[in-house]
């Protein structure tokens, strides 16, 4: 008989194997039953499971222990700092929906369990600094190497051979493949156990900004900030006297000065040394003193791309933004801005912040072909921060020598250290987000880190850095306490989920200090807010369960600073999205939307009971709230008819004194512009001392899209204050993305990418115009 | 000896505080087949529990995002193997013995045995045979995994599956003669 298989003629299932019974089979049978441990190991093994803390799903894990080894302390010798939900990091388990009992379910979830500590000897808790290691110093420039690949990690007053260990860094993103694959396609994931977590169980300071304007009034506005003290990169800054204004691959300054304003210098970005790459243009601006931060992007070709197709004569290859430049600039003479030290790290420009002269920058970066990571070379999948140092007389307006000089200014990069890189545990993302803190005045690093988790939204409180990443996922491991807490069914399949971690700044150091998976959807950075040891959130949730098929809804949160809940309103608004929110101290404004726009009061001044205090249901709904004085609000949004359909837009006043009785008090629709300033909050000039709004628009309603800038008079009516017809655009997209108006004593300055319009703000007739 | 496993009961939810409760149904479940993987793969009985118990505990600390018992069973396999492997390396140097002068005879550690010679000797071959054949025989015989899950668990191809299996037999005829 032919073998048609390698096997032999006794293997099982080769063909022409006997049916003769198999003694063998028959002895394992009766031995397999009694292959069973003593019940007294059984019952050790109990014992010890019980013993065991509760396992941390949601907490950051260092990979890498960053201080010395000690000896591991008693898991209560710390009580936790906020009560920590039962079985909170069972993501499949799931408690029954009790609707509507939003509080009554978290007091039956929530025990008090000890806070883990370093469970096994490598963890211990860093105090803020104390173990973290800084990241690379500015080193004054050294003829070395040119700026290329990574230097050996930094080497600090404290070098352990931990931070150059990326093994664990280099599992964890393979893991993170892995599970990305298992959730698509079905499989078993892992994760990441808290063996190494350290935690930050320091005392967090309560906030400490000062949440209200100084008496005397403003001699120029500012970014239309979210936290008042923390600043937001934008655009165009001032500082009174210099308008800065960035664009292309330029930055423009000019004079502030009415009729006389003028342009008193460039920035030409390019010519800015350390650039590794293509230059890209100016992202954003911050001003701190007399240094200009400018960030920009550092694009490199991406050979390596899938997409390439080499079969063809000639093919696109894309640039990506592997690097954000932070360049620095000495602008005290603004008619001479001297260039002072270009930082960079990897990643593409997501946002920054400037709070006491410190400035922290977040990017995101990918490891978009995780087969490119190479165990042996972690600047394949670790993220970089890069360090140009002026070289001697360099100078910003000049263009760069043809040849670099001897003495040239060269970058200096380093990894991360492995010590600085933490992963959600549930490690389902090849996307780091990078946050590093500078001082300002010296370019010192104070620290940086980085999470293996995305940052779709970005939101600064005084004392955390908080990160947000949108994850479609089949399944995501949200903890059972929050799926409670948001009011879930049992048989629910989210549509999204969003990943959120907690960077603590701890003066600029930056430790990753808890994470989260949360249900839904985070609409802006004005969804989240940290207020007296709390972090209150709104979500939009939305998700398939048989019953219902499709459905969504709006959520409130109150989490403790370990990201647990603690409060909620589970269903504030079902089938109804989240579409604006403002925090304000223990109220919020809630603005929901699918065809009425219910305007919600909610009181948190009892982090575990939030409670709808009133509502208001008009048609329409904004996008954008913003305190108008005490007790008032101004909303920028949509108008919808009575049917629901929409109609152009329109800005709101209510009175939200009493927040039972919450009114309209006026309100006008405006035609269908093109109005950046309904989704970004900075583009919104706010006057509330003078009752002014403006913002920039493009109108298309004539086909032509005329730029404008309008302004508008919020008092017992809102009207209409000037229609101010900008240039045309030069480009093929909307000017208006781009324009900002700012006020500089008592003119408007328009700011444009062709030009400058300045305005008397009384009556805004036009005082000077300068092109750019 | 303890008796056979009960059928294990549903895993269900539980709020026990750190989750054990869940971990025991798990431990219900398959610490038949842990433990006997751990007899096989480890030189005494003393070895065997310590695997066991590591094994769940590891299980419990990991917590696995295991979709469906499928891939709980493999999780389960693949650690067992990988932690029994660990202990035989470092058991023997870590074992102290404390011996009174009067106690000469070497102490032996404790031989798990089973209820008829045949079946003890049966053991032992298996527990001597190479170790790409082991898993392979053991999951086979000793736990009745048909040879596709073998091979996905073990991450081999079918065939070889089949061929250690087949030379497996053969070295276990060898050793055990004809069986009766």
């Amino acid at each position: 008989m032919t073998d048609q298989t390698n096997l032999p003629p006794d293997a099982p299932d080769a063909p022409g194997a006997s049916n003769a019974p198999d003694p063998l089979a028959e002895v394992a049978a009766a031995m397999r039953r009694q292959m069973a441990p003593d019940p007294a190991v059984v019952a050790d093994l109990y014992a010890k499971l019980d013993a065991e803390p509760a396992p941390p799903r949601d907490v950051p894990v260092r990979l890498v222990a960053a201080a010395p080894v000690a000896p591991p302390t008693a898991p209560a010798a710390k009580p936790a700092a906020a009560p920590r939900p039962a079985s909170a990091g069972r993501s499949r388990r799931r408690f029954p929906a009790l609707a509507g009992v939003g509080t009554a379910v978290l007091a039956v979830a929530l025990a008090v369990v000890p806070l883990v500590q370093g469970r096994s000897e490598a963890g211990t808790t860093t105090a803020a600094g104390g173990g973290e290691a800084v990241g690379s110093v500015t080193a004054p420039p050294v003829a070395d190497e040119p700026a290329g690949p990574a230097t050996a990690p930094p080497t600090t007053s404290q070098t352990t051979p931990t931070e150059g260990d990326y093994g664990p860094v280099y599992d964890a993103l393979q893991a993170a493949v892995a599970n990305q694959a298992a959730y698509y396609y079905g499989g078993a994931t892992t994760g990441v156990t808290a063996e190494n977590a350290i935690l930050d169980t320091a005392e967090v300071a309560k906030s400490s900004v000062d949440t209200g304007r100084g008496s005397a009034p403003a001699a120029y506005s500012e970014t239309n900030v979210q936290v008042e003290g923390i600043d937001e990169a934008d655009i165009v800054k001032t500082d009174g006297s210099t308008i800065f204004y960035g664009h292309g691959r330029t930055v423009t300054l000019l004079t502030a000065d009415g009729a006389g304003t003028s342009v008193v210098s460039r920035i030409d970005v390019t010519q800015a040394p350390g650039w590794e790459g293509t230059p890209g243009g100016v992202a954003d601006l911050m001003l701190a003193g007399t240094t200009l931060v400018v960030f920009a992007h550092d694009y490199s070709p991406d050979f390596d791309s899938p997409y390439l197709d080499w079969t063809y004569a000639s093919t696109s290859v894309e640039y990506r933004a592997t690097q954000t430049r932070v360049l620095l600039y000495d602008v005290t003479d603004p008619a001479n801005p001297t260039f002072r030290e270009a930082l960079g790290q990897s990643g593409s420009y997501s946002t920054a912040r400037l709070m006491d002269g410190v400035l922290y920058t977040v990017t995101t970066y990918s490891i978009d072909d995780p087969a490119t990571a190479d165990p042996d070379d972690p600047v394949t999948y670790v993220p970089l921060v890069t360090d140009v140092a002026a070289g001697p007389a360099a100078d910003a307006g000049t263009p760069a020598d043809t040849e670099p000089a001897a003495d040239a200014p060269v970058a200096q990069a380093s990894l991360l250290p492995a010590t600085d890189i933490a992963v959600f545990p549930s490690l389902m993302t090849t996307t780091y987000a990078v946050a590093t803190a500078i001082d300002v005045a010296t370019g010192a690093r104070l620290g940086e880190e980085a999470v293996l988790g995305g940052a779709d939204t970005v939101y600064m409180s005084a004392d955390n850095l908080y990160l947000g990443g949108f994850t479609w996922s089949a399944d995501p491991p949200v903890p059972d306490a929050t799926w409670a807490a948001t009011g879930l069914a049992d048989g629910v399949t989210l549509s999204s989920a969003t990943t959120l971690a907690r960077i603590a700044l701890d003066g600029g150091a930056l430790t990753a200090a808890a994470t989260t998976m949360l249900p839904g959807a985070i609409l802006n950075q004005f969804s989240l807010d940290e207020y007296d040891g709390y972090l209150r959130l709104a979500l939009t949730i939305s998700g398939w369960s048989d019953d219902v098929g499709w459905s969504q809804k709006a959520s409130l949160l109150v989490l403790g600073l370990d990201l647990q809940p603690v409060g909620s309103i589970a269903d504030l608004a079902v089938d109804e999205g989240i579409q604006s929110v403002r925090f304000s101290g223990s109220v919020v404004h809630i603005v929901t939307y699918r065809q009425t726009d219910p305007l919600f009061a909610i009181d948190l001044s009892d982090p575990t009971a939030p409670t709808v205090l009133g509502e208001l249901k008009i048609p329409g709904f904004s996008t954008y709230l913003h305190p108008w004085g005490d007790g008032w609000l101004v909303g920028l949004g949509q108008n919808t008819t009575d049917e629901g359909v929409s109609d152009g837009l329109k800005l709101s006043l209510f009175n939200v004194a009493d927040p039972v009785n919450i009114a309209e008090t006026a309100k006008l629709v405006l035609p269908w512009y093109d109005v950046p300033a309904l989704y970004d909050h900075r583009a919104v000039w706010a006057d509330v001392d003078r009752g002014l709004v403006g913002f920039a628009a493009t109108d298309w309603t004539t086909g032509s899209g005329q730029e404008l800038y309008l302004v508008y008079r919020v008092g017992t009516t809102i009207e209409q204050a000037a229609r101010l017809e900008l240039a045309a655009s030069t480009s093929y997209t909307s000017d208006s993305y781009s324009t900002r108006g700012v006020r500089v004593g008592e003119s408007l300055y328009v700011v444009a990418p062709s030009q400058v319009t300045v305005y008397a703000l009384d009556g805004f007739t036009p005082e000077a115009a300068v092109a750019l | 000896m303890a008796g056979s496993a009960q059928p294990a009961p549903a895993v269900t939810p539980d709020a026990s505080p750190s989750g054990a409760r869940d971990t025991r149904a798990v431990v219900e479940r398959y610490q038949q087949l842990v433990y006997g993987l751990a007899l096989s793969h480890t030189r005494c009985k003393g070895d065997a529990d310590d695997v066991f118990q590591e094994v769940f505990l590891t299980y419990h600390r990991k917590q696995p995002n295991c979709h469906d018992e499928g891939h709980r069973q493999a999780w389960l396999i693949t650690t067992t193997l990988t932690i029994a492997r660990r202990e035989n390396t470092s058991s023997w140097r870590t074992r102290v013995v404390p011996l009174a002068p009067e106690d000469a005879e070497m102490v032996r550690p404790e031989v798990f045995h089973f209820a008829t010679e045949t079946q003890d000797a049966v053991f032992q071959a298996v527990s001597q045979l190479p170790e790409s054949y082991r898993a392979v025989i053991h999951l086979f015989y000793f736990d009745d995994l048909p040879v596709a899950r073998i091979a996905a668990v073990l991450g081999l191809e079918e065939g070889a599956v089949k061929m250690r299996l087949s030379r497996g037999r053969g070295l276990l005829r060898d050793q055990l003669g004809d069986l009766r």
